[in-house]
């Protein structure tokens, strides 16, 4: 790969991606019926078992 | 704790042991005189020492089947003894080192106690060993826990860890006998580095196994960060340690790479080292122990998530900052400068979600020395992450580079982030898996916290002063346009700071051994197991 390419890349490709990617998790993360899996992940780490369950 | 292991397991690490015995004795025959050889007798006592452990429990009656309803903490445990142990050991060496700046004749003219040998010893010892056994301990503690599974097996968190200690204990008596790549943060040379990837590769199965088993749907985001921290380590190690051995019986090796290819790779590999070692895990601690103990859940959850995927897209763009001014292309810095510059977007999001998590309980802070550790790393996160943003400006990098501002940065977020998060977390864990409702001592917990903080800000505002002071010195011009001061006078300038430095580095010293005092206490004076028990069915014998 010669340095020309290299640099065509990371500023085509390279910056498309990162905006495409992030754009996607942005949605995919706040899509609003996912904000109960994410409420019940967050309070998840706040009980803990003392017994096995049955 | 050996007695616990299977019998299945005891046999397996017998014949692990003896395997780490003959390959200590094979290195120690073929290096001969090369530092090699130090090595391999390293390998062999510790291999017959582990013999002789298991060996000597090995026909034991199997252990109870009541363990598997419990969570597996004893490696735990260990990793956070000794994880304190290298911490006071590599904090000794740092102030030793800060005192050279003031003393130089301090070394007391030994090759191996030189500035070049004892820095490693400092880095790789506060960095690797007192960061990394952090890291193991609490991630075991983590991906136990949020999983609520035990750990898959009860031998490889024994190979991770033991494997871990040798590849450091080959490190820094490596240094002392003048052994190193040369590459910073990756001084060790090639065999131990080969040594390392073994390690590495069982402890990403150990997680993947145990994350398989878990109870709960969602893996938390903890898991994610230090997976993260995992995979991408393996990924920089690999690429980064490529070497070619001068002969397979010395410790002698050259690079893979040379000229500026070798000062990039270097320094893809040394930020992202700062970026997946030294902040990834740790934010897997911060997003799990700072809610636990605050009895809150997280302030967004979601907001952790695009944290991470920002962190880790971000992260490993941003090594150029260190090649400002260099053969290194333009474009490739501006690369770096400008991703360096995004990266605050999610590192502030990180500490901003932490702070948030802590308000409505800002009495607990108050009351609560572990969570006060908790929340100053949060601070000091916020502060570093902007003071690294803003030194790889490139305009400002051309005041900080070289200077002892690079140095105050570094240690504003080693000391203010990393280390205080991390005795935030011990100071968590350990009581919990000692079986105990508190540290031994909630007094030295308070003192250990006042000397860390005192010792840090003593520390941060001496170099912050003094980087400032020598970037403006050299390049201060009098009227007939030549430099106004020599090299000579910006190190006599500095003579005060560096005092100053001494004595920050000797109070957070003495915090560090007061907390390891109380944690060794705490620990000797455990009162069973944890009381908290994992949900997922385990597997009969």
């Amino acid at each position: 790969m010669s340095h020309d390419l290299a640099l065509f890349l990371a500023k085509t490709f390279g910056l498309f991606y990162l905006m495409g990617f992030f754009i996607l998790i942005v949605i995919h993360t706040y899509w609003p019926t996912r904000k109960a899996g994410a409420d019940r992940a967050a309070n998840s780490i706040l009980t803990s078992e003392d017994r096995p369950c049955p | 704790m050996i007695a616990k292991l299977t019998r299945t397991e005891r046999h397996l690490g017998l014949l692990l042991s003896i395997c780490l015995a003959l390959l200590g004795l094979t290195m120690a025959a073929l290096g001969k005189h090369d530092p090699m050889a130090v090595h391999g007798f390293i390998a062999l006592a510790l291999g017959l020492t582990l013999v002789f452990a298991v060996g000597g429990v090995l026909e034991e009656p199997a252990p109870d089947p009541a363990r598997l309803q419990r969570y597996y903490d004893d490696p735990i445990k260990v990793g956070i003894v000794l994880a304190m142990v290298w911490g006071v050991f590599a904090m000794g060496v740092g102030l030793w080192v800060a005192a050279l700046m003031v003393w130089p004749e301090a070394t007391f003219g030994q090759p191996w106690s030189g500035y070049g040998r004892l820095r490693p010893v400092h880095t790789t010892g506060v960095i690797f060993a007192f960061g990394g056994n952090a890291l193991i301990a609490t991630s075991f503690h983590v991906m136990q826990r949020t999983c609520r599974a035990r750990l898959a097996d009860q031998l490889s968190p024994w190979f991770v860890l033991i494997g871990y200690n040798l590849f450091l204990v080959w490190a820094v008596t490596g240094y002392f006998m003048g052994v190193t790549q040369s590459k910073e943060y990756a001084e060790p040379e090639w065999y131990a580095d080969l040594w390392l990837v073994v390690v590495w590769l069982v402890y990403l199965v150990l997680y993947l196994r145990t994350l398989k088993r878990r109870a709960e749907p969602h893996i938390y985001v903890a898991n994610w960060y230090y997976l993260a921290f995992i995979v991408v380590v393996a990924m920089l190690h690999v690429v980064n340690a490529a070497a070619l051995p001068v002969s397979w019986v010395g410790a002698k090796s050259y690079s893979a790479f040379s000229g500026v290819q070798d000062a990039m790779v270097q320094w893809w590999y040394g930020h992202n080292a700062v970026a997946f070692f030294m902040t990834s895990g740790f934010l897997g601690m911060l997003y799990y122990y700072l809610p636990v103990r605050a009895q809150r859940p997280i302030f967004s959850y979601r907001l952790s998530i695009i944290s991470f995927w920002g962190i880790t897209f971000f992260y490993l763009w941003v090594g150029s900052h260190h090649l400002h001014y260099t053969a290194l292309p333009t474009w490739v810095q501006n690369l770096g400068m400008t991703f360096s510059v995004m990266l605050l977007v999610p590192s502030w999001a990180s500490a901003g979600n932490a702070l948030a998590t802590l308000n409505g309980a800002w009495h607990r802070v108050g009351d609560d020395a572990t969570l006060r550790f908790m929340f100053v790393a949060a601070v000091f996160y916020g502060l570093s992450t902007f003071e690294g943003s803003f030194l790889a400006i490139r305009p400002v990098n051309a005041l900080s580079h070289y200077t002892d501002w690079t140095v105050g940065h570094v240690h504003s977020g080693a000391l203010g982030w990393l280390a205080m998060v991390t005795f935030g977390a011990f100071y968590s864990v350990i009581p919990q898996i000692c079986g105990r409702t508190a540290m031994h001592s909630a007094r030295l917990v308070e003192w250990h916290f006042w000397l860390a903080l005192a010792g840090l800000l003593t520390y941060v505002f001496a170099l912050w002063n003094a980087g400032i002071t020598q970037g403006l010195m050299w390049r201060t011009y009098n009227a007939a346009g030549t430099l106004n001061y020599s090299f000579i006078d910006s190190m006599e300038a500095m003579r005060p700071y560096y005092i100053a430095r001494v004595i920050g580095g000797a109070l957070f010293l003495a915090g560090i051994c007061v907390g390891a005092v109380n944690i060794w206490l705490t620990v000797r004076g455990a009162r069973g197991a944890a009381a908290d028990v994992p949900l997922a069915p385990q597997a009969a014998e």
